[in-house]
């Protein structure tokens, strides 16, 4: 659980999330929705895979993602996107994954 | 071999047989009223219900269908209100009511995720975008 929250805690992980429940997307068109280096993403990848809130698959050379939320993370993911948790670190760090 | 979510849900059936038990003697003993073992095992029921719901869509094996990744996690949601709801009307409800609200919520929430996986596998056919 100590994962999922770090994970939620940056807002960029959370607009990641969002984008995904609209759908699976590849992690080009992830990263191109954000003015963040590619590596930078990559980072907010490999944290959203450890606390199990994605999951990815191999499609030729692309990797798409899917979103992979319980019910509770779902709602923590709303709570902290309604009380803007982090907001304040994403300003000072945007490039770095926390 | 068994997973660690077996052995918790191992653990929590035991222990929701073991509160059931404690409710049916401590009826014998006539320390509690009479619907309180029926209330007890509703409310248990309800909230295992609503335990299990909230990791369904995660645990469901392999990469949704096109359109049913929506589905899923709509699945989840309705199957863990429906299941507070149960364990509410076991709580709150007159004890003969409460199985009937239950049960019609647990359906209520089936039919609807019935149509809202129909819908999205409609939805997903017609589009486009995914061919």
């Amino acid at each position: 659980m100590n994962d999922v929250f770090k994970a939620l805690a940056d807002p960029t992980r959370r607009r990641v999330l969002q984008l995904l429940k609209a759908g699976p997307q590849s992690a080009g068109q992830l990263s191109d929705a954000f003015p963040v280096s590619k590596p930078t993403m990559s980072a907010h990848f490999t944290v959203l895979k450890q606390a199990g809130l994605v999951t990815s698959e191999k499609s030729g050379k692309s990797v798409i993602y899917y979103l992979n939320v319980s019910v509770l993370e779902d709602a923590l993911l709303g709570f902290s996107d309604a009380f803007g948790f982090g907001r304040g670190d994403a300003d000072n760090n945007a490039e770095t994954p926390q | 071999m068994i997973t660690r979510n077996v052995a918790f849900s191992f653990i929590l059936a035991l222990g929701f047989v073991g509160i059931c038990l404690a409710s049916v003697l401590a009826r014998s003993a006539d320390l509690v009223g009479a619907g309180f073992p029926d209330r007890v095992a509703g409310v248990g029921t309800g909230l295992i219900l609503a335990l299990f719901s909230n990791v369904l869509a995660k645990r469901i094996a392999g990469t949704p269908a096109p359109g049913k990744d929506g589905a899923r996690r709509f699945m989840g949601l309705a199957m863990v209100l429906a299941g507070l709801v149960y364990a509410g009307a076991f709580l709150l409800a007159p004890v003969e009511l409460a199985p009937r609200i239950g049960v019609a919520v647990v359906v209520i929430a089936m039919i609807v995720t019935a149509i809202r996986f129909l819908a999205g596998g409609k939805a997903s056919r017609s589009d486009p975008g995914e061919d």
